[in-house]
């Protein structure tokens, strides 16, 4: 018996209730290292949803036409197509986005988000639904990285970096600090260098996902959310 | 139901790689643009007096202030004794032809190791030498005798392809005769030195 999921349900989800970071943890590379800088986390979390949203495409399009074990090195070959020419792109017209996430860009071919999609949910679904499901987990990829590297950044550097080559500007937040009274002996701010390094973004991200697994189950629940599903599929 | 075609993976690959070299005809350009504006702002980081910087040969520019006058020299130096390979380091050189600065781009050194020859602890040492085989080291122990510092713990293999990478850079740089020039002066000390000796 299969369970039927509305389009709209189809796209949400990957916001919240299967969440590819912060419920199937899955991409935490690419998440600890580049979420220092609200701007990189939001760059990486656009590419990942280009990137997703067309390999889900065109995988969910050729599904039938893939033999059984041919299956991953075509996913593999797809999903490096529209990273090289992401990378093409940004090399080209973003250069000080290409420095930042240096690296990262190339790897996000062998993204667990990504191939993981693409096994999981566009070999088996309509292409309609497919990119549905991409632009979904993109968003809430992008929607964590965000958050993440906000976080990070206004406490670890004490700014917020909202700037793409010449455009947008850094917001410095030196007069907070000092309200607060987060300065050093020189009377500049001091903010926590520790939120930069790693232990730091576990730290955010351990907060993070126990946010989301409190409203979850005390505010989303309460709303009857989930009890309404169930009533659903028990109807069927 | 399923039609599935041997040849799949075959096709896919032909048109992926149709689609990206398409892509990459349709933006190398662009790419190329970036690059050099990339480039000029990292020389105009280094001299931000200069008005323009004139090409003297391939990997050497001249800095010109606005009166027209020379403040420095930009020069693009390469190393392969890298730990990683090739190592490129941007020069700058002030009126003088003595360094000024350096950085290292583009390399394949470890980051936190090799990497830190762009540390300032580093460079110190180098400042104010003449980019030439007899003012930089040549082998790890030179490191102290001609600059007075230590060569980066854990990455003493960067920190030579820095120096030959500037020595190569100061090549670009010296016209013939100014080269010939140096090697006279440097007869003329080891003559000191060979009194010395006695």
């Amino acid at each position: 018996m299969v369970k039927k999921v509305s389009n709209w349900q189809e796209f949400i989800k990957g916001l919240y209730k299967e969440n590819p970071v912060l419920v199937s943890t899955l991409g935490l590379c690419p998440t600890l290292a580049i979420s220092t800088q609200t701007i990189n986390g939001l760059s990486m979390g656009l590419s990942v949803i280009i990137v997703l949203t067309f390999s889900n495409l065109i995988i969910s399009l050729i599904k039938d036409f893939i033999p059984n074990n041919l299956r991953i090195p075509s996913y593999i070959v797809v999903i490096a197509t529209f990273v090289t020419i992401i990378k093409i792109l940004i090399t080209a017209f973003l250069p000080d986005i290409d420095k930042a996430l240096g690296i990262f860009i190339p790897l996000i071919v062998v993204n667990c988000i990504i191939l993981g999609r693409a096994e999981a949910f566009a070999s088996k679904n309509t292409p309609f639904r497919s990119v549905l499901d991409g632009l979904g987990m993109g968003l809430g990829f992008t929607l964590v990285l965000t958050v993440l590297s906000f976080v990070r950044e206004v406490l670890g550097s004490g700014t917020i970096t909202l700037k793409i080559g010449e455009f947008g500007s850094i917001i410095d937040l030196a007069p907070l600090f000092k309200f607060i009274g987060l300065v050093d002996e020189n009377g500049d701010k001091a903010p926590m260098v520790f939120f930069l390094l790693p232990p730091g973004g576990f730290l955010v991200l351990g907060f993070l996902m126990g946010t989301i697994n409190y409203l979850k189950r005390n505010i989303i629940s309460s709303l009857g959310f989930i009890k309404k599903r169930v009533v659903k599929s028990d109807g069927k | 139901m399923k039609k599935t075609n041997k040849y799949s993976l075959l096709i896919i690959t032909f048109l992926s790689g149709l689609l990206i070299a398409g892509f990459y005809q349709l933006l190398h350009n662009q790419i190329e643009e970036t690059k050099q504006k990339n480039r000029m702002a990292l020389q105009k980081s280094f001299f931000p007096d200069a008005a323009t910087f004139n090409k003297m040969n391939e990997n050497a520019y001249e800095a010109v202030d606005n009166k027209g006058e020379i403040i420095g020299y930009i020069v693009y130096g390469v190393s392969d004794k890298g730990y990683g390979g090739k190592v490129n380091v941007i020069v700058a050189l002030d009126e003088n032809k003595k360094i000024k600065d350096f950085l290292m781009i583009e390399h394949n050194e470890t980051p936190g190791l090799g990497t830190n020859v762009n540390k300032d602890y580093f460079k110190k040492g180098f400042l104010g030498k003449s980019p030439n085989s007899n003012e930089l080291p040549l082998i790890k122990d030179d490191f102290i005798t001609k600059l007075g510092i230590y060569p980066v713990s854990g990455a003493t293999y960067s920190s030579l392809a820095i120096s030959d990478a500037i020595i190569d850079a100061g090549k670009k740089v010296f016209k013939e005769n100014e080269e010939i020039k140096l090697d006279e002066k440097y007869s003329e000390y080891d003559d000191i030195f060979f009194i010395m000796e006695y």
